[in-house]
């Protein structure tokens, strides 16, 4: 038996796997050649080396909520392709007689974005105001999606609540939220350590809407530092399934604990509105269609402002509005 | 969302213990139902399920795909490919190897593709090798790896090791990570990279062979 094929057989005979008398002879050879006696020894220890536990690496945070987008965003397959095929063919030699279907179809486009585009020149309006608080009719920020304050719960955590419109087509949805702080994942130990998700079913025999509501922890930290933004996907499925909007909004929580406002005990939400807009030196507006939602509710009197949001916040969901964060001085309560 | 990119996401490589050294990597009472269930799910069009399917095996496909590319950009890369090649496949997978063998089996598809890309078009090829029936050669480049003074704690031996595997040519290299980093079997290599039990064992042999005066060096350290 040469060198040459010794070591071809430096796996077997480190593993054992080879048949007595092979092992004899290859111990032989080793018990006669120094050179390959020293060029097995170094295998033995490159195996035991290899064979020691290797620190793993810790996969992206974002990481699901970015295959779920790439999966969204890849074209889908035609159900009919044979019936597409035809319509191709049988449309090339009139391509001129759809140029103005085609124009039609892209006007219809840009009238639906100037609907959803609404809410901006609303909010220039409102906050030019000089009142704090104050109603008008406002459109939501962006179809679909609106979110509200975050909220704290007993304890640590932070909760984020959304009211997602689901299209009738797409009867439930599938929702990943995740926490960036100055365009990075939080990744201290107080913070969420995986995307918080949850499912949406649309409610068929609903008959106020076809929205749904979900609370999605976002983070289980006291307070979160400001700049930090939450960063969620919504996934439908359904028939027009694969198609997802996934936005990133302002993520600042009223951790105003420990701040008295003035608030009396049967006092209505939109006293509640007004002193929370004075003491926290923010503006409220209120979308008019939400009056008849939120009507007068008195409720007990919260102890603080943090509470009071909260209760705002319980309250918008019970029903059926929605919390709008503009920006950092300017809120709304819209209607969906 | 915005497109964040992969390393402003990432977590410190080395920040908890238990992620470290000698955690079994094949998932386990996660608490999560069984990749059957998942599987059909998946094939009936819940998105969900698949969902449930990526955080099982979002760990082991990207440690994988890490100690294959050797870098967090490629490696996010491979297993988002793996996974959404996954996704699409998803309706012909039939049970009959188990999820784990399958998703390893695509994500070195997707690797090797991917090499194979950069060999067509070779603006960074530093660590390409030409594979013969053979032997195989690599080019004359400078050793990448970390002097053994540099290296102080486990972390660094990791880092050495994974250079050291660096400079196997790919399939080499795809069967000492899933032999001696994902702990894979023989048999479950063979079903991954469809090759003979044969075939892999004697590659893994030359591989071991090419990494012996590396490691040699290392193991006086530890």
């Amino acid at each position: 038996m040469n060198c040459e094929r010794i070591q071809q057989l430096y796996t077997d005979v480190y593993e054992n796997t080879i048949s007595a008398a092979l092992k004899h002879e290859v111990d032989y050879h080793l018990s006669l050649c120094g050179e390959c006696r020293a060029d097995y020894a170094r295998f033995a220890d490159a195996m035991q080396l290899l064979d020691m536990p290797i620190t793993e690496v810790e996969v992206p945070l974002a990481f699901r909520a970015q295959v779920l987008a790439k999966i969204a965003e890849q074209p889908k397959p035609s159900r009919f392709p044979l019936l597409d095929a035809l319509k191709a063919a049988w449309s090339a030699p009139r391509a001129g007689a759809y140029k103005l279907a085609g124009a039609v179809m892209v006007a219809a486009t840009v009238m639906v974005v100037a609907v959803m585009d609404q809410p901006k020149s609303g909010t220039s309006t409102s906050t030019a105001t000089n009142s704090p608080f104050n109603r008008q009719s406002i459109a939501p920020s962006y179809a679909g999606v609106f979110h509200s304050l975050s909220a704290k719960e007993s304890g640590d955590k932070i909760f984020h609540n959304f009211t997602i419109q689901l299209p009738k087509a797409d009867p439930t949805a599938f929702v990943t939220a995740y926490v960036l702080q100055n365009g990075k994942a939080m990744t201290d130990d107080t913070a969420l350590t995986d995307p918080a998700s949850a499912t949406l079913a649309w409610r068929e025999n609903d008959p106020l809407s076809n929205s749904v509501q979900v609370n999605i922890p976002v983070a289980v930290v006291s307070s979160v530092p400001a700049g930090s933004t939450l960063a969620f996907l919504v996934q439908s499925t359904g028939v027009t399934a694969g198609t997802q909007s996934s936005k990133e909004v302002a993520f600042v929580p009223l951790d105003t604990s420990g701040q008295t406002v003035s608030i009396a005990a049967g006092d209505d939400i939109f006293t509640t509105l007004q002193a929370v807009a004075a003491s926290q030196n923010i503006n409220i507006i209120v979308d008019d269609r939400a009056i008849k939602s939120l009507a007068l509710q008195p409720y007990s009197a919260p102890a603080n402002v943090s509470g009071a949001t909260d209760l705002i916040t319980l309250l918008a969901a019970y029903r059926q509005v929605s919390v709008v964060k503009y920006d950092n001085s300017t809120y709304a309560i819209v209607a969906p | 969302m915005s497109d964040t990119t992969p390393a402003s996401l990432r977590a410190d490589s080395a920040s908890k213990a238990d992620d470290s050294a000698g955690a079994k990597k094949q998932p386990a009472g996660d608490g999560l139902p069984p990749d059957r269930l998942l599987i059909g799910r998946c094939q009936r069009g819940d998105v969900e399920a698949f969902n449930l399917l990526i955080q099982r095996y979002e760990r082991v496909v990207y440690n994988f795909a890490f100690r294959l590319s050797g870098n967090y950009d490629d490696a996010n890369d491979i297993a988002q490919d793996a996974f959404v090649r996954a996704y699409n496949a998803i309706g012909s997978f039939r049970g009959d190897a188990q999820f784990s063998t399958w998703i390893f089996r695509i994500t070195t598809n997707v690797y090797l593709d991917e090499k194979k890309k950069r060999k067509a078009h070779p603006q960074s090829s530093l660590d390409e090798y030409i594979e013969t029936e053979e032997s195989s050669m690599g080019r004359q480049v400078e050793d990448p790896s970390p002097t053994p003074e540099e290296i102080v704690t486990d972390n660094e031996r990791s880092q050495f090791i994974t250079k050291a595997i660096q400079s196997l040519p790919e399939f080499q290299r795809t069967m000492v990570v899933l032999y001696h980093v994902e702990h894979k079997s023989y048999e479950e290599i063979a079903d991954i990279m469809e090759l003979p039990i044969g075939t892999v064992k004697s590659r893994l042999n030359r591989a071991r062979l090419a990494l012996k005066e590396k490691l040699s060096a290392l193991k006086e350290l530890f």
